[in-house]
C-alpha cells in the first residue's frame, strides 16, 4: 500500500469522526444554545477539518471550511449570537462537507460552484454588516490572505485602493515594510491584499539588501485619506504610493439581493474578472464525468457503473479501519499478560508431577477458562461501538424532516453508550434512517392537529438501546398519531397480500408495511412514502439473524423494535446427539428438557406432532427430516426432547441423548465449503471431531416455511 | 348457546372441534353422488329435504390417508361462508365448553395444516388437544367458486 493511499485513508477515517463530533456538538447547541465548550469544540473540529482537507490538496473545501471557521471565530468572540438558523446553517454544512468529501475522495471536483456559492451566501447573512473574510473579491479560487475580519467595522466605511511601490534601497532608511501594512489593518478591515513578485530576481541574482516586491491592496475604513496617507510620512516622498477612494470593491447588492446568482457573474458585474477568466475557470469545475458524456466519449451508463463501482470501493474502505478505545487495547494487553503468567505456572506444575498438583493444575486450568472467555469477548468487543453516534444522526434527521414539515419535535435519546458491532450498526443505520423519517413523516402530527387532539403541540420522538437476553434491542417510538391499521389493511387487500378475513395482528401490519412496494403515504414526498424503507430494514435485521416488531395504538404513538442478537465468537452451547450424529444447540435458547411421554403427543394434520409442554402444544421438529438426512423415522420412545424459544416460535426437537453444555467458538462453513441452511458453523470438539452449530432461527424458517 | 361451546369429532385419530353455533344438523352417512370435474376432496352432492347441498372431506382436505365410509361415518351440516354444506368426519364424540383459559393460538403450531383453517387449539384435562377449525376460512374463495359451481350445475 502506497503512503498516499494510506494517508488518505486516515484522512477518511479522520474527517468522518470530526464530522460526526461536529454534528453531536450542534446538536447539543441546538438545544441549549448558549456560546460555551461546544462552540470552543466546534472550532477546534472546523479548524482541524481546515487543515485536514489541506493536507491532502482539497483545496477549494479547506478554504470554504475556513469561512466557517471565521463565523465560529465570530461566535466564539460573542459577535454572533447563537440561534437556531445558526445551528442549522451549520449542520448544512456539516452535510456539505462530507458531500465534498466524498466527492474529492472519489476523484471528483469537490463542490460545484454553484453549491459554494450558495453556502457562501448562507454563511454571509450571519455575519453582516462584515463579509466572512477578505476572499469576497478573489471569490473561493485564490484567497491568498485571510485576516481575521477586523472588530467594530464602523458604520460609514469606505473603501481605498492603496498600491505601494517601494524604492530598491528602501531598507537603507530603516523603512520596514511589513510594519507599515501593519499599520494599515488598524484603521480598518484589508479585504484584499495582493504582492506583486514579477520583479523578484532569481535565487543567484537576489541581493537581501534589495527591495523587490509591491503590494496592492483594498483597505475598508472609516478613516479619511489623510490619516491613510500619515503612515507612509517618512516613505511617501522618495516611493510611489498611491491612496485612492474606490466604491465599493464588492457591490453587496448584487450577490447577496439574490442568492441565485453565481460568484463567478458576481465578479464579472463588479469587473474582479472577465468572462473569459470566468468560463475557464467554470469548466474547470465540472464533473468530470459530465464532461466526457457530454462529449459522446463514453455513455452515461458507463458512468453511472463507474460511479457506483467507486461508491462500492470508498465503502470498503471504510471497512478497513476502525478506531479503537486505548482502555479497551489497555484491557486486552492486561489479559495477554495474565495468560502468560498463568501458562508457565502450569507448565511447572505439569514438571512437578501431575499426580502431586492435580488440585492445583486443575484450578490454574479453571482460571486459564474464565480468562480466554473475557478475552474473547473482549476480542469481540473491540468491533463494538457506541450508538451514540448512530443516534445522533437520527435525531438530526428527525430535527431536520420535521423543520421541513413545520412539525414541532422534541427527540430523547437513551441508553446511547450501548455497544453494537461496528458492521451491524453499519448495516442497519441506512435503512433505519427510513424509519425516522417514517416516524416524522407519517406518524407525527402537525402543531394544530396535536393541540386539537389535547396533546402537547411538540411531538416526542425516543430512540432507545438496551440489552435483554442476548440480544441488543433498538426502539423508535413516538407519540403521534400511530399507524392508520383500517389503511393499512385496506391497501394489503388491494394488493392482494390479504384475504378478506384474515386476522390482522400487529405482527401482520409489519409484514404489510414490510412487503416491498408497500406505502399507505397518500402523497410521496421527499421524505418517505416511497415504499422502500421498511422491507429493507427487515431484510437486513433478517440478514443478521434479528427481528423487527412493531406496536401501534391509534393517537396515542407507534413504536418500532428492532432486536439484534449479540454476536460473541464464544457461545455457550448444549451438546445433543441425534441417530450418533453431534449437534450443538446454543444454551441461551434452550427453554427445558424433558424426557419422552407418549401421552403428551398429538399428531397435528397430515404429518406433524406436537407435544404438551409447560401446558401448552408447540411442535416437534424432526430434525433428520428438516435437515434431510438418512436415518429415516426415528421412534420417539426412549428419546429426550429439548425445546426452544427463539423470540418468534417456541418449537421441540428429539435427540437420542443430552450430553453437558460448554462453551465454544464457531467456525464458519463458508470459508472452505459453503453455508447450510439451519446451521450456523461447526466447531471441533474436545475428542477432535467436528460438530455442527444449529441456527434455531433458520431451523425455525425452514421448518415454518409453508405455514 | 355459549360462543366457547364446540361439537368435537375424530378425524384420523385426532381430535377436531367446529362451533356449536355454525352446525346446522348433523346426519348419518348416505350415499353421494360423485360429480364429475371437481377437486378430490369434493365428494358430490346429497339431497336434504328438497334441497341440494355440496358434500366434502375433510381427511382429504387435510391430506389425512382417506378410508372407505361406512355407516358409522357423520356427515356434518355447517355454515361456511355464507353456503350450507355438509362436511363428512369420523364420528362425533363430544359437546365441549372450551374456556379461554384452555385455549391456545396457533402462534406455535407446526404447518401441518394451514393457519388459516384455525382458530386455535383447545385443552381439555392433561391430554386431551382439540385442534379448532375456523370454518369460514376452511375454503378459498377460489374452492368457493368451485363449490358454488356445483351447485349451480345442479339447480
Amino acid at each position: 500500500m502506497n503512503v498516499q493511499d494510506e494517508t488518505t485513508k486516515i484522512f477518511h477515517a479522520e474527517t468522518e469522526d470530526l464530522l460526526k463530533s461536529a454534528e453531536a456538538c450542534l446538536l447539543r447547541l441546538e438545544d441549549e444554545p448558549v456560546s460555551g465548550p461546544e462552540v470552543e469544540e466546534l472550532f477546534r473540529v472546523f479548524h482541524t477539518l481546515k487543515s485536514g482537507f489541506a493536507v491532502v490538496g482539497f483545496d477549494v473545501a479547506s478554504k470554504y471550511i475556513h469561512m466557517i471557521e471565521n463565523l465560529l471565530e465570530r461566535v466564539r468572540s460573542n459577535e454572533v449570537p447563537v440561534t437556531g438558523p445558526l445551528v442549522s446553517l451549520l449542520l448544512e454544512n456539516v452535510d456539505f462537507i462530507s458531500e465534498m468529501l466524498n466527492r474529492g475522495l472519489s476523484g471528483e471536483p469537490v463542490a460545484a460552484s454553484e453549491d459554494l456559492e450558495a453556502g457562501r451566501v448562507g454563511l454571509n447573512r450571519f455575519l453582516s454588516p462584515g463579509p466572512v473574510s477578505g476572499e469576497e473579491k478573489s471569490g473561493l479560487e485564490d484567497a491568498a490572505t485571510d485576516e481575521a475580519p477586523s472588530q467594530d467595522a464602523p458604520d460609514e466605511s469606505v473603501f481605498y485602493s492603496i498600491e505601494i511601490h517601494f524604492r530598491g534601497d528602501l531598507f537603507i532608511s530603516g523603512q520596514d515594510p511589513i510594519l507599515l501594512l501593519m499599520n494599515l489593518t488598524e484603521f480598518g478591515e484589508c479585504l484584499e491584499v495582493t504582492a506583486d513578485l514579477s520583479e523578484l530576481p532569481s535565487y543567484d541574482e537576489m541581493d537581501m539588501f534589495d527591495m523587490y516586491i509591491s503590494w496592492k491592496l483594498i483597505l475598508k475604513t472609516s478613516v479619511t485619506a489623510n490619516v491613510i496617507e500619515d503612515v507612509f510620512m517618512f516613505v511617501k516622498d522618495e516611493n510611489e504610493i498611491s491612496i485612492n477612494e474606490i466604491a465599493d470593491p464588492i457591490v453587496d447588492t448584487i450577490g447577496l439581493d439574490d442568492p441565485e446568482t453565481p460568484i463567478g457573474q458576481v465578479l464579472v458585474e463588479t469587473g474582479g474578472i472577465t468572462d473569459e477568466d470566468l468560463n475557464h475557470a467554470l469548466s474547470q469545475q465540472k464533473m468530470v464525468g459530465e464532461i466526457l458524456v457530454e462529449q459522446g466519449k463514453i455513455g452515461k451508463d458507463v458512468l453511472e457503473r463507474v460511479v457506483s463501482k467507486q461508491k462500492a470501493t470508498r465503502d470498503a474502505y471504510r471497512k478497513t479501519t476502525i478506531r479503537v478505545d486505548v482502555e479497551k487495547i489497555d484491557y486486552l494487553v492486561n489479559l495477554a499478560e495474565e495468560i502468560g503468567i498463568a501458562l508457565p505456572r502450569m507448565q511447572s506444575l505439569f514438571s512437578k508431577g501431575v499426580d502431586v498438583y492435580w488440585s492445583e493444575i486443575e484450578q490454574e486450568l479453571e482460571n486459564l477458562i474464565k480468562i480466554n472467555q473475557d478475552f474473547q469477548e473482549r476480542i469481540a468487543s473491540v468491533r463494538m461501538f457506541p450508538l451514540e453516534g448512530t443516534f445522533r444522526r437520527f435525531q438530526r434527521i428527525a430535527r431536520d424532516t420535521a423543520n421541513e414539515q413545520g412539525k414541532k419535535i422534541k427527540v430523547r435519546l437513551s441508553g446511547v453508550g450501548t455497544e453494537m458491532d461496528k458492521e451491524v450498526i453499519e448495516a442497519v443505520t441506512d435503512p433505519l434512517k427510513h424509519m425516522v423519517r417514517n416516524c416524522v413523516g407519517h406518524g407525527i402530527e402537525k402543531p394544530e392537529e396535536r393541540k386539537a387532539a389535547g396533546k402537547p403541540e411538540e411531538g416526542v420522538i425516543e430512540f432507545k438501546a438496551y440489552r435483554k437476553a442476548g440480544k441488543i434491542l433498538i426502539e423508535i417510538r413516538d407519540d403521534g398519531r400511530g399507524l392508520d391499521v383500517d389503511a393499512i389493511y385496506q391497501k394489503a387487500l388491494d394488493k392482494g397480500i390479504v384475504r378478506p378475513g384474515d386476522v390482522v395482528d400487529d405482527n401482520k401490519i409489519v409484514d404489510f408495511l414490510c412487503h416491498p412496494g408497500f406505502s399507505t403515504a397518500s402523497e410521496v414526498t421527499s421524505l418517505s412514502g416511497r415504499g422502500v424503507g421498511m422491507d429493507v430494514v427487515k431484510t437486513e435485521v433478517e440478514r443478521l439473524g434479528g427481528s423487527l416488531l412493531v406496536e401501534t395504538l391509534k393517537g396515542k404513538g407507534t413504536a418500532f423494535t428492532l432486536a439484534i442478537p449479540l454476536t460473541f465468537a464464544l457461545t455457550e452451547v448444549l451438546h445433543v446427539q441425534v441417530n450418533d450424529i453431534s449437534y450443538l444447540v446454543p444454551l441461551l435458547e434452550v427453554i427445558g428438557t424433558l424426557g419422552f411421554e407418549a401421552i403428551r403427543l398429538r399428531s397435528f394434520g397430515a404429518d406433524e406432532k406436537v407435544y404438551r409442554f409447560r401446558g401448552e402444544y408447540v411442535p416437534l421438529v424432526d430434525l433428520s427430516r428438516v435437515f434431510g438426512m438418512s436415518g429415516g423415522e426415528r421412534g420417539l420412545e426412549g428419546s429426550s426432547l429439548v425445546f426452544f424459544d427463539t423470540g418468534r416460535k417456541r418449537y421441540g426437537i428429539s435427540v437420542d441423548e443430552i450430553l453437558d453444555p460448554y462453551q465454544v467458538v464457531v467456525k464458519s462453513l463458508e470459508s472452505n465449503y459453503r453455508s447450510v441452511q439451519g446451521i450456523t458453523g461447526a466447531t471441533i470438539m474436545g475428542d477432535g471431531s467436528v460438530a455442527l452449530v444449529i441456527d434455531l432461527l433458520s431451523l425455525e424458517e425452514i421448518f415454518f416455511k409453508d405455514s | 348457546m355459549s360462543e366457547n361451546q364446540y361439537v368435537v369429532f375424530a378425524l384420523n385419530e385426532q381430535t377436531y372441534g367446529i362451533e356449536i353455533n355454525k352446525i346446522k344438523e348433523v346426519l348419518s352417512y348416505r350415499n353421494i353422488t360423485p360429480i364429475p370435474h371437481v377437486q378430490e376432496f369434493v365428494k358430490g352432492i346429497i339431497n336434504l329435504r328438497g334441497v341440494i347441498l355440496p358434500v366434502f372431506d375433510l381427511r382429504e382436505k387435510f391430506r389425512l390417508p382417506s378410508v372407505e365410509y361406512t355407516m358409522f361415518h357423520v356427515i356434518i351440516v355447517v355454515e361456511l361462508s355464507d353456503r350450507i354444506m355438509g362436511v363428512i368426519v369420523d364420528e362425533i364424540t363430544d359437546v365441549l365448553e372450551i374456556q379461554p383459559d384452555d385455549f391456545q393460538t396457533t402462534e406455535y403450531m407446526p404447518p401441518g395444516l394451514q393457519k388459516e383453517f384455525l382458530k386455535g387449539v383447545g385443552k381439555k384435562g392433561d391430554d386431551m388437544m382439540i385442534i379448532l377449525l375456523d370454518m369460514d376460512r376452511l375454503l378459498s374463495p377460489e374452492e368457493l367458486e368451485l363449490m358454488d359451481a356445483v351447485e349451480d350445475t345442479t339447480a
